[in-house]
């Protein structure tokens, strides 16, 4: 039986909705970060030596059985209980992964480009305003920095394998957003999807960004599934959620997929 | 029995000008060829102490032209970092009269150096005219060249649309590309780049190269914008080093700033609209007493200097006097896209990943 543990934001949930169907002898168990009871996230210190301890004596003192939930009023030991009791083989990080979508998902007033590092040669509007890629990244670097801390906090409490999944990357279809806009109806309608290189440069920024925190934190960073990326590096229609951002199913199996062989 | 100092004004004599006045009241700017209104769009550029006279013109509501302002998706503190409002448009400091021609020469097309771009060891690029003007340089060849054409669209917008240049002259040393007289901003390899003695040489300008060049970026300038008038102020702050070894810093930066200031008053006489703001002689004044405008560091020029060079340009460029700031301008409007679309799109898109996490449907 491999035991996989997995704490995150919302791209878990194509994890969750393909769990059902995943092979015998995985058992995963799964933390939803956007929960009340997890609220704020991660903001005390799990480095603290003491935590476990508090944990457990908090769980004895309530009559907890294991597994279902620490101090409903401590969000950093309602995590920590759920991470120190799961007991798995391998634990995994999906934590944040959006936060470049603010930026870029809906066109701005004020049209911007950015050339992307790694493949400078992609097109570049020559109408946008070109930002310093650098300056790019700092801004994604503050925005991400919250759920950094709270890597650098699962880290710390956990001392075997910690692995984090790289976000989705971008439904490349204007026509899939318009249909399943969700919350962004009428913004969309006011403003129109920006145009999906722009959104794929962000992307691949955020994830550097990650990339990067994890070399320093010693968190293993695990690529998108290549199989689910067409030839421009965006997501495949087959693992389109009906939603602007987010992978289905078929999306959450193939990292289960990449998952257990990193497990075993 | 009369003499032809009868007649003169009090700010001719030093007793009644300088020792009978209190030093923060010293006011050496006589008058002025023209006036500034509110509404009259003013570019700087220049040495360090320029970018003082960007931020206090911004800062008491003169018409400071941006014609290269950052994106509102960034945070006012990380874009001074690149150089974003510092100066008119993101050319960094120009140090000489020969750098401000070239820029303008550059801008338009005219005149491409040869060594053109810094490929440093790192994988970045640096632009040798202004190799700081962001953290880390650029990341690729290609941001480097797109950001080049952006920067140089926005430096012919700037002077196209001034109504006013203030210019602060700032050293006469320099070192230039031997093949095509290209003005580095800072000597290769101490800030980028690699200094090759065959490629790089120095040269301390003269009076006559200073006017010279000046005119050159005048003329042009009023090709391209015939309304544009200039006021030429000279940095006060002394030189950081000296390339001539055989010259004590003191005695470079004596003759750095007495060229420079000699140039200023030459170029008055020989072009219209032309006028020397005496920035230099108000922070230096505080030499004649126990005071001093300057830092610890004997270099850069504190706060209340900047205040009184800032204040005496406003009585004598708009006519206010005493320390009320300078009427607002028409209201510039703010670029759309601004805190308010961010805050609703981080809004939304917390709603949208909870949706879609705690009810996947």
């Amino acid at each position: 039986m491999t035991r996989i543990f997995v704490a995150g934001n919302s791209h878990i949930t194509a994890l969750v909705s393909s769990y059902k169907a995943a092979p015998p002898g995985v058992e995963m168990e799964f933390a939803l970060l956007n929960e009340q009871q997890f609220q704020p996230v991660m903001q005390g210190d799990a480095s603290d030596a003491t935590l476990a301890e508090r944990v457990r004596k908090a769980r004895e003192r309530r009559g907890l059985p294991r597994g279902e939930g620490g101090d409903a009023s401590n969000p950093t030991l309602a995590f920590a209980a759920r991470v120190l009791e799961a007991q798995a083989d391998l634990h995994v990080s999906m934590v944040g992964g959006n936060d470049h979508s603010i930026l870029v998902m809906l066109n701005h007033s004020r049209p911007f480009e950015v050339v992307l590092p790694e493949a400078p040669d992609l097109h570049v509007d020559p109408e946008a305003e070109l930002l310093p890629a650098g300056l790019v990244s700092i801004e994604l670097e503050r925005r991400i920095a919250p759920h950094l801390k709270t890597l650098a906090e699962y880290r710390a409490l956990v001392s075997g394998r910690l692995v984090h999944i790289e976000s989705p990357p971008p439904v490349p279809s204007e026509a899939h957003i318009r249909k399943y806009p969700g919350v962004f109806r009428s913004m969309i309608e006011e403003r129109g999807v920006s145009p999906a290189l722009l959104r794929y440069k962000f992307w691949r920024l955020h994830s550097r960004l990650y990339r990067e925190a994890c070399a320093r934190l010693g968190v293993e960073f695990l690529s998108v599934p290549e199989k689910m990326c067409d030839g421009a590096g965006m997501m495949i229609e087959a693992a389109w959620n009906p939603d602007p951002t987010h992978g289905n199913a078929l999306y959450g199996g193939a990292v289960i997929a990449q998952l257990l062989r990193e497990a075993a | 029995m009369s003499s032809p100092y009868k007649s003169l004004p009090g700010h001719s004599f030093w007793r009644r000008a300088i020792e009978s006045v209190p030093p923060p009241l010293v006011n050496p700017a006589v008058c002025a060829p023209f006036s500034l209104s509110p509404s009259d769009a003013v570019m700087t550029a220049g040495s360090c102490f320029a970018q003082y006279i960007g931020a206090m013109l911004q800062a008491t509501n003169f018409n400071y032209l941006v014609t290269e302002p950052a994106h509102p998706i960034f945070q006012p503190g990380q874009v001074k970092a690149y150089n974003y409002g510092v100066f008119s448009a993101r050319y960094g400091n120009v140090y000489t009269a020969r750098q401000l021609r070239q820029l303008l020469e550059r801008a338009y097309g005219r005149f491409t150096p040869r060594e053109n771009i810094w490929a440093e060891a790192d994988g970045s690029f640096l632009d040798p005219f202004r190799p700081q003007i962001q953290p880390g340089g650029f990341l690729s060849r290609r941001e480097f060249e797109l950001d080049r054409q952006q920067h140089f669209a926005a430096v012919r917008r700037a002077f196209e649309s001034l109504d006013v240049l203030v210019f602060t002259l700032g050293l006469t040393e320099a070192w230039v590309a031997s093949e095509d007289g290209a003005v580095f901003t800072i000597c290769p390899g101490t800030s980028g780049g690699v200094f090759d003695p065959a490629k790089h040489e120095f040269h301390n300008f003269t009076v006559s190269e200073v006017v010279a060049d000046m005119c050159a970026f005048i003329d042009a300038l009023r090709t391209v914008n015939p309304r544009a008038k200039l006021i030429l102020t000279v940095s006060p702050v002394p030189l950081v080093a000296t390339a001539r070894a055989d010259t004590h810093v003191l005695t470079a930066t004596t003759y750095s700033k007495s060229v420079l200031r000699v140039a200023a008053e030459m170029l008055t006489q020989s072009r219209p609209n032309v006028a020397y703001f005496p920035a230099y002689e108000i922070i230096m004044s505080r030499a004649f007493d126990a005071g001093t405008y300057f830092a610890a560091d004997k270099r850069n020029v504190v706060r209340p200097g900047v205040a009184h060079v800032m204040r005496v340009f406003a009585e004598v460029f708009t006519g206010i006097t005493a320390s009320a700031p300078p009427p607002a301008p028409a209201p510039v409007p703010k670029p759309a896209g601004d805190g308010a679309y961010m805050r609703k799109m981080e809004e939304l898109m917390q709603v949208h990943c909870d949706e879609v996490a705690l009810d996947p449907g």
